[in-house]
């Protein structure tokens, strides 16, 4: 540390060097003489030719940092931002998940908020104050919003102490967009930084910063003589803007040719440009940290990282530890070496103090205060890697890499923080239980959790280590999707005239193949089950029930509905394997299949991007929620209806115990040959989630999807409130007391019989009175 | 020519509509005019949400109003939708219906408001979409039918598919008489 801020020993070559002084040889005699006026001349022309490339020298490396001190003042990443929390009047919320939500945006707890970015949170009662933030829809300005939580709903909400029914807070932010191995920053003009970082920067380091041309003579000479007399290298003497040129080559080599290279590099930045503009890319500039792979920039990037609050909220002793780890963010770095970075905070209050930045009873008080940092970084730039992918992947429709890494665009994502976490404890914890208790070993997982109404990703887990970047298996990981497939069959047949409780054979099958193959599945249990109705095939996913049911119509209409939803190519030619679900998707495209069903019919794409801004908050673009009509959207409903019952009485009736709720959720297991596979979807009214697991090198796991992926769903959405399909709001349905043997109507109540939908004008024929009424009752 | 149409519109327009109407109407003709695309055929008429779709509705609707109680955050958005839709900003007042659509997106009134603003940002099928979506959830009587139903229509006139289009100016007549079949 000591020896960085080195004098150069000769720095002053600078200019005595490049001046050639070929006057200086006067003529002589004769022989010795031309001898000496050739020595004289050679001579010359050898100086004149270093004092050329002298020249040249400099002009090329004052020419590079010119344009490196350009690039980096535009170069600013785009910034991606988390789905904002809404509040309003009657909406369900515990206080658990708001303090979550408040943490996730980087909001401070307190006992009273005085200023933007903090909170309190006692009881049922809940004080925010907000921060400045522009949303797609115009600046919204810093509020006090209060809420009353009674039953586990916001009971009360009142903004800047007006009743209000309507309130919403500023977005966490989630990451940038980089270069890979790229720098974390956040570029803010000097006017936003708070006076005293701005002037204490330049009382600390580097006091006649306004007055110098970029080299310190005078501080430099004082450096040099204070290290000469204490006999060690302890002063630098380098000046705001050598310390910017350092900090552009990102360098810490400290020979004397950088050092002077570094003075010469300095020398022509000041005459290029001007203070402010030196001391504003300087502010954004300054290494401040270390996080994962990344650099932290800049002092709004590190306000947020050491102490989770922007730049502009820090308090005087706050300001002082960013300024003092300037010197040596390793050396100073808070979280590790807490007593010596109270020192050297305690050092800059002084020194705030001798130049009368602060008074002496101010900086006494400040020096009394706590280092204040918080244990964990109040922001992570590499979190949600999985979701982040999908984020780029979008844009990259739109926008290149250069536009998104370095025009500092602001980017307005759907992710929602807290169904982020529980999706992550879900992978992670999850499936470590799954293990131990199992003797499983080497599964991983892929994940989505979306909105069906407006195709909103949610939340995305592309590895059981959710912080671990690489391959994204939400996005990546095709598989066989298994009877994952099977609502799709039986909602062709629903379209084409058939009902719940219509009749299907589930006796053995044969299909002939084109290639004089005989293709024989089996059921799961190897039995057969005689005639049932449709209903019980689904629920209780009978293979050979399926493949005679789909066999009907045959592979090719439902090949048709995945090419409709681009999730089969267009050329291919469909095998009655299909209606098994021998085809390879992701757990996104799984997904988008899904949202059809979740949205009675609806389609819309699944999308992770919501809004692009300009750095200044123009928008960009809008990704709006755009609405198809599926062609067999009249018989969803029905699907919908039969896969509640999946999770009631059908292969995922444990769902309700692994929950540990009474619960209305569609859902739908699935498990490929072998046990290789374990599939699980499930879809509320307002909620979609797919949950894949396997191994990554695809051999059988032993794994099905009501063993493995259903416990991981379940274990997701235990904490979450959801809202549960309302059946009998499910639209276009006439609901009949049905006998579950016969597939009659028959008399309320009649034990035996359940109520079943059916669309209208296709009720069934056949009623026949309850024989067991008069008894039961 | 645009000054043209304005002031048709606005000649048609009864007394107590015209501020309201030819504010919004001129800031999308302004657009129009601004556009630097290529010229594309110049539609022979352009749609009067009050007069085809909102005016008729509540007369066919025969006073049959059926409204779901509305979540006030959304009732909020809505009023500032339509503060937005009456000062011409089409694209701000649809902004504020898809935020109210993340807080509710099975309320028929709302979705139906959303078909009436892409009706007027001339995206047919999303305004013939957002009211079928509407109709689906929403009461099948009253006035809302009768919107939905009318939007349908003048969605498919522009799309083309005129026997659609008549379909469903009748299947809005019926809105009042009786519940519909499903679908």
């Amino acid at each position: 540390m000591a020896t960085k801020r080195r004098p150069p020993a000769r720095a002053k070559r600078t200019r005595a060097d490049s001046r050639p002084n070929s006057r200086s040889a006067k003529p002589g005699s004769a022989a010795p003489a031309r001898w000496r006026l050739w020595s004289l001349r050679l001579l010359a022309g050898l100086l004149g030719l270093s004092a050329g490339a002298g020249a040249i020298w400099i002009y090329s490396i004052s020419t590079q940092v010119i344009v490196h001190f350009e690039q980096r003042r535009w170069d600013v990443p785009s910034r991606v931002y988390a789905r904002p929390l809404t509040l309003y009047t009657g909406m369900s919320l515990r206080g658990g998940l708001l303090k979550d939500e408040l943490e996730a945006a980087g909001y401070q707890s307190v006992a009273e908020p005085s200023q933007a970015g903090q909170y309190s949170l006692q009881g049922s009662r809940a004080v925010i104050y907000t921060r400045t933030f522009a949303f797609a829809d115009g600046i919204q300005p810093a509020q006090v919003i209060g809420l009353r939580l009674q039953d586990d709903r916001i009971s009360g909400l009142q903004v800047n102490g007006q009743d209000s029914s309507l309130a919403r807070l500023d977005p966490a932010e989630i990451g940038s967009l980089h270069t890979l191995g790229g720098d974390d920053r956040k570029v803010l003009p000097l006017e936003a930084f708070p006076p005293l970082l701005v002037t204490g920067v330049q009382a600390v380091e580097d006091r006649h910063f306004k007055h110098h041309h970029g080299i310190d003579w005078r501080g430099l000479t004082r450096a040099m003589w204070r290290n000469l007399s204490s006999g060690s290298l302890r002063q630098g003497g380098s000046t705001i803007t050598q310390q910017m040129v350092r900090n552009l080559y990102l360098t810490n080599n400290r020979n004397l040719w950088r050092k002077f290279n570094e003075m010469v590099m300095a020398v022509a930045l000041e005459r290029r440009y001007s203070k402010h503009e030196i001391l504003e890319t300087y502010m954004n500039e300054v290494y401040l940290g270390q996080t994962g792979g990344r650099g932290v920039h800049g002092f709004a990037r590190a306000s947020e990282f050491y102490f989770g609050v922007p730049v502009q909220n820090l308090q005087a002793h706050q300001i002082a530890l960013l300024i003092g780890i300037v010197r040596g963010a390793s050396w100073y770095n808070p979280r590790r070496h807490g007593e010596r970075a109270l020192q050297r905070r305690n050092t800059i209050l002084d020194s705030f103090a001798a130049t009368g930045l602060l008074s002496a009873s101010a900086a006494r008080q400040w020096r009394t205060q706590p280092l204040s940092v918080r244990t964990s970084p109040g922001y992570i730039s590499s979190r949600y890697p999985a979701f982040m992918d999908l984020v780029r992947r979008q844009l990259r429709e739109q926008y290149n890499e250069d536009e998104l890494q370095r025009t500092g665009l602001r980017i307005m994502t759907t992710l929602e923080p807290v169904a982020q976490r529980q999706a992550e404890q879900a992978a992670s914890q999850g499936l470590a239980r799954l293990e131990q208790g199992r003797g499983w070993s080497g599964l991983q997982t892929g994940m989505i959790v979306a909105d069906p109404n407006t195709g909103d990703v949610l939340a995305l887990v592309g590895d059981r280590d959710p912080n671990r970047a690489g391959f994204n298996r939400a996005l990546d990981a095709r598989r066989q999707i298994g009877s994952i497939i099977k609502p799709f069959v039986y909602l062709l047949a629903l379209a084409n005239g058939q009902h719940l409780m219509s009749l299907v054979s589930d006796a053995g099958v044969s299909v002939s193949m084109p290639d004089g193959d005989n293709w024989q599945p089996r059921n799961y249990d190897l039995r057969n089950h005689g005639e049932v109705p449709l209903l019980t095939a689904l629920i209780q996913s009978y293979n050979q029930a399926t493949v005679r049911l789909g066999m009907r119509l045959g592979p090719e209409p439902l090949a048709a509905l995945l090419r409709q939803l681009e999730l089969l190519p267009e050329n291919a030619v469909p095998h009655p394997a299909l209606l098994l679900g021998a085809v390879e998707l992701s757990p996104l495209e799984v997904a988008s299949l899904y949202q059809v069903l979740a949205a009675d019919g609806y389609r819309t794409r699944l999308s992770a991007v919501r809004d692009v801004l300009d750095s200044g908050g123009r928008a960009l673009t809008r990704y709006p929620v755009q609405l198809n009509v599926f062609p067999q959207r009249e018989a969803i409903p029905l699907i919908t209806f039969a896969l509640t019952d999946v999770s009631r009485r059908g292969t995922a009736w444990r769902l309700g115990q692994l929950l540990g709720r009474q619960h209305v959720i569609a859902a739908k297991t699935g498990t490929t040959n072998d046990q290789r596979d374990s599939w699980f979807v499930g879809y509320t009214e307002d909620r979609l989630a797919v949950v894949w697991v396997g191994r990554d090198d695809n051999q059988p796991a032993g794994i099905t999807g009501a063993t493995a992926a259903m416990p991981v769903w379940a274990e997701m959405f235990r904490d979450i409130p959801v809202n549960d399909i309302d059946v009998y709001r499910l639209p276009g349905l006439n609901w009949y007391w049905v006998d579950w043997q016969s597939g009659w109507v028959t008399e309320p109540d009649c034990p035996g019989a359940g109520l079943v939908p059916f669309r209208q004008g296709n009720e069934p024929q056949q009623w026949r009175p309850c024989p067991n009424l008069g008894a039961s009752n | 020519m645009i000054n043209e149409q304005a002031a048709n519109i606005v000649m048609k327009l009864s007394l107590t509509k015209l501020c309201r109407v030819s504010l919004a109407t001129l800031p999308l003709l302004l657009l129009l005019a601004c556009s630097t695309q290529a010229p594309v055929p110049i539609q022979e008429r352009s749609v009067d949400i009050e007069q085809e779709i909102r005016q008729p509705a509540v007369v066919e609707g025969a006073g049959l109003q059926v409204r779901p109680l509305q979540n006030p955050g959304v009732r909020e958005l809505v009023s500032q939708a339509e503060q937005a839709e009456q000062n011409g900003d089409l694209n701000q007042a649809s902004i504020f219906l898809e935020r109210a659509l993340r807080i509710q997106p099975r309320d028929p009134e709302l979705l139906q408001s959303i078909a009436e603003i892409k009706l007027q940002q001339e995206s047919y099928e999303q305004a013939l979409n957002y009211a079928s979506r509407s109709y689906d959830v929403g009461p099948k009587v009253g006035e809302l039918c009768s919107r939905n139903w009318r939007t349908i229509s003048v969605s498919r006139e522009f799309l083309d598919d005129y026997a659609g289009s008549e379909e469903a100016r009748q299947r809005a007549a019926g809105c009042a008489l009786r519940k519909p079949e499903t679908f």
